[in-house]
């Protein structure tokens, strides 16, 4: 695999949870606030939106797929890479698997251990963890 | 010190408030657990592996009065703050919470923190 080196450079990062079980979003936050990202909650798609049409910042959305309102994740993503098409999102579901034709950057299926999660967010956006962090 | 192992979780519904309120306290020590309404925090509190010192939730949100009602019954050691932009929230927050009515809204970020601070430091004595 391909040596990252700590880059202070493209810090902070933001990324943007987006998981309707609080427990399992907080304990995803935590671990990549851990690493050093600058992590926004939400707790739906809606909210997600809500959140990104104000805050442009955000540079990887990791989503469920299945959640209560009026887009799930799939929408979610179509939505935000339509608005920015090199915006990072990774897709997450025990139930749903995204067919070929969903414009995302990578899918973890869940149970996912926390590790794996962080993982991947840090090989879709090409970055170690944050120096000062370690 | 002691502020970097407390627990606070914020229960507001609307993410453009509870986003920089939560990030906020995290830059001052705190351990911010987040919820967008009652019943999220109710899945926090009752987590086992959680041990949550303040609840600061939305009082004309989701279920904001229930959920102090609840937490004052089931979890009496956990302080409340009910925050409320409205006068009937405000005085029935006093019967609520432990140090006075709610803070009004929109949230004054140094308030809330010396609020919480106020709060523990009383708890810390008692």
């Amino acid at each position: 695999m391909q040596a990252l080196e700590p880059d202070d450079e493209v810090w902070p990062i933001y990324v943007l949870v987006v998981e309707d079980e609080p427990l399992l979003r907080s304990l995803l936050a935590d671990e990549l606030r851990d690493v050093g990202f600058n992590v926004v909650e939400a707790a739906s798609a809606d909210e997600a939106l809500a959140y990104v049409h104000v805050n442009r910042n955000i540079d990887l959305v990791f989503s469920d797929i299945q959640m209560p309102g009026s887009l799930n994740g799939i929408g979610l993503a179509a939505s935000l890479r339509a608005a920015n098409p090199a915006l990072p999102v990774i897709l997450t579901s025990g139930n749903v698997v995204p067919d070929t034709s969903t414009d995302l950057s990578a899918f973890l299926p869940k149970p996912y251990r926390l590790a794996e999660a962080v993982s991947l967010v840090l090989k879709t956006l090409g970055v170690a963890p944050r120096a000062e962090e370690q | 010190m002691d502020e970097e192992k407390r627990i606070v979780l914020v229960v507001e519904s609307d993410i453009l408030i509870r986003s920089p309120l939560s990030e906020y306290l995290r830059e001052c020590g705190y351990h911010v657990l987040e919820a967008s309404g009652a019943t999220e925090a109710r899945q926090h509190v009752e987590a086992a592996a959680t041990s949550i010192d303040v609840i600061l939730a939305d009082a004309a949100g989701d279920g904001g009065f229930a959920l102090a009602s609840w937490v004052r019954d089931a979890h009496p050691g956990v302080a409340v703050i009910l925050a409320g932009s409205v006068d009937k929230a405000a005085e029935k927050a006093g019967d609520l919470c432990e140090q006075g009515p709610a803070i009004a809204k929109p949230y004054d970020h140094q308030l809330v923190l010396d609020r919480i601070r106020r709060m523990l430091a009383s708890r810390d004595r008692a």
